[in-house]
């Protein structure tokens, strides 16, 4: 009688081990599952903020361009925070990410730079069993307005 | 003297190890190394299927084979250059060497502790030999010469149990006095000479040899014995007697009790008090507890503790077999929960790669004068960037979509698709087979001289 007890207890332990180090592990995969899609977001939202800044870079202030004689060389504010929201809102809706809110775009417009913040907070797949349910991710990016006789680059 | 004795002690062991105890012992790590075989070679070798199955079945069979020939060969060497060659031989052109020495590295390892594990029960004197029969008599003995001083100094209303077993403890507890001034756990030594507990905790005992020389060993730790043993007594207390052990603090003593006229001890750090067996029922009779133990209470204690007394039970190779029955239970969790995370982490790097050479593929089309250039910049740009990001530019499918390179505002199109590999995963490669695709859109600079609208889309 007594070595049943101590072998169904023996059991028991087995089980209370596996019961113990399951969460742990399934923890350990939620965690780099979640890692994962966080990374992969703002990469892609780097790569968006990128495009959008640079759309914006190319919208010059063409009145202002001619009445000098091309000498003074500024960015039109109004055309090129268009320009760089509609980029951004057409390559987010492209990339249907799992956003908890729509991203938020920021675009600031300078005589000769653009700034492109996007802000967003991520809906998370296993952190929320630990009431984590998002998660802020962002990006930004600059570009300026080049002009004169550059090479063409690219390779 | 008391009257109220049990005797429990087993019979000696004095037995001949006989051939099959030997082969037992020789195989010891063959059974674990053909069980690890039974669980990894398949899973190591999916990664190579089938040739990676072949060649881990059949160095795991290589190693079983070399094990039974040779068991002393030196394994933990070969585990380091079996594990060395695995690290350093580069997979690429030789991709079916990975398995086998990933079998074999393991078996050795396997086989390295089974051989040390071996080495230290050889150290002991050999079961059957002279030496270990004179020990085994000696202990015998003085346990015996020991319980009978007990016996005959203890006064009636004290119980004296030798050779208790419990579940759970470390061997037979040699002597348990329970009496009103409580309970005693006794550990009897028997050995001449200058026994030593260092402030480590460590026990040695210098003695001098035949010829007069001074010579010192090291004597496994009887306080640990005893403190193990209080932790069984007091586990089978309270199964039995829960009111008992509930309430006031029951506290039970422990005692290591060297009998031989000739010991020295210099034991004052140790962990559990050692004395002669002189002192031993005047230290028992004159405990003062912190409760004393009512005739009725004694009598409760030492009928629970015989109750407990089990021969046999939880013997270690029942543990043992419950250990692999834990690990072949786990193993298969652990693996594709590990080769899970591997898999999603190849997922991500090879996303963020494909999206960066979606990136610079379109930015070098943006920068060309017509369609046609913006493809040989946007392939040329793609082969160039793929391999430092770690993707095969053959395996890459670019494609693009032209039709407003012209237009104002122009737009150049990148798309990048790219196979995510996952086949050498064991378990997950077969389930997973995805693709990642990333696309981005560069604006084409108005400003620039000579582009030329010429709209197309491809891939």
């Amino acid at each position: 009688m007594q070595g049943k007890l101590f072998s169904c207890r023996g059991r028991a332990q087995a089980l209370v081990w596996l019961t113990l180090a399951m969460p742990l592990f399934v923890s350990v995969a939620g965690l780099a599952i979640d890692g994962g899609v966080l990374l992969d977001e703002r990469r892609e939202l780097q790569s968006i903020v990128d495009g959008a800044a640079r759309s914006g870079a190319t919208q010059l202030d063409m009145a202002r361009l001619r009445t000098s004689g091309g000498s003074d060389v500024q960015l039109d504010p109004t055309l090129a925070s268009q320009s760089s929201h509609a980029y951004a809102n057409q390559a987010l809706a492209a990339s249907g990410g799992d956003w908890r809110t729509p991203p938020h775009v920021q675009v600031e417009v300078g005589s000769r730079r653009v700034h492109v913040l996007i802000q967003a907070q991520l809906a998370t797949a296993f952190l929320r069993i630990a009431s984590i349910d998002q998660v802020p991710v962002e990006a930004e990016a600059f570009a300026d307005v080049q002009y004169g006789i550059h090479d063409g680059g690219g390779h | 003297m008391t009257t109220r004795v049990f005797d429990l002690q087993h019979q000696l062991d004095m037995s001949v190890p006989t051939p099959a105890d030997r082969r037992s012992t020789r195989t010891a790590g063959l059974k674990g190394c053909g069980l690890a075989a039974i669980l990894v070679v398949p899973v190591a070798g999916a990664g190579e299927a089938p040739t990676g199955w072949l060649f881990a079945g059949l160095t795991a069979l290589a190693v079983m084979g070399i094990a039974a020939r040779w068991p002393r060969i030196r394994w933990g060497w070969l585990a380091l250059l079996t594990g060395g060659a695995g690290l350093a031989v580069p997979r690429g052109p030789w991709g079916s060497v990975g398995p086998p020495l990933f079998v074999g590295t393991l078996l050795c390892v396997i086989l390295w502790v089974a051989q040390r594990t071996n080495a230290r029960r050889d150290s002991r004197p050999e079961r059957g030999s002279r030496e270990r029969a004179a020990r085994v008599m000696v202990g015998f003995s003085g346990e015996r010469h020991v319980g009978r001083v007990l016996a005959s100094e203890l006064p009636q209303e004290y119980a004296l149990i030798n050779g208790l077993k419990l579940p759970r403890g470390a061997g037979d507890i040699d002597h348990l006095v329970v009496g009103p001034s409580g309970v005693f756990l006794l550990e009897t030594k028997t050995m001449a000479g200058q026994v030593v507990c260092a402030p480590d905790g460590t026990w040695h005992r210098t003695r001098v040899g035949r010829g007069g020389t001074p010579y010192t060993a090291y004597i496994g730790d009887p306080a640990a014995q005893v403190q193990r043993n209080i932790f069984a007594v007091r586990q089978a207390l309270r199964r039995r007697l829960p009111e008992l052990v509930r309430g006031t603090p029951f506290w039970i003593e422990g005692l290591v009790v060297f009998p031989h006229p000739k010991t020295e001890l210099h034991t004052e750090t140790s962990r559990v008090p050692a004395v002669p067996l002189a002192e031993t029922t005047f230290r028992i009779c004159t405990h003062a507890p912190r409760r004393r133990l009512q005739p009725a209470e004694v009598e409760a204690v030492v009928r629970a503790l015989l109750a407990e007394a089990q021969p046999g039970l939880a013997t270690p190779a029942r543990q043992s077999a419950q250990a692999l029955v834990e690990l072949a239970v786990l193993l298969p969790v652990v693996l594709v929960l590990v080769f899970g995370a591997i898999g999603v982490s190849r997922y991500v790097q090879t996303r963020a790669a494909v999206v960066a050479v979606a990136h610079e593929a379109a930015r070098a089309g943006a920068l060309a004068s017509s369609p046609s250039e913006a493809v040989d910049r946007m392939r040329q740009r793609s082969a160039l960037v793929a391999p430092g990001l770690g993707l095969d530019a053959r395996r890459m499918v670019l494609g693009w979509d032209l039709t407003r390179f012209g237009s104002r505002p122009g737009q150049v199109e990148a798309t990048v698709q790219y196979p995510v590999d996952y086949a050498d995963l064991p378990l997950v490669g077969e389930l997973l087979s995805t693709s990642v695709r990333a696309e981005h859109i560069e604006s084409v600079d108005p400003f620039r001289s000579g582009v030329a609208a010429q709209p197309g889309r491809g891939g």
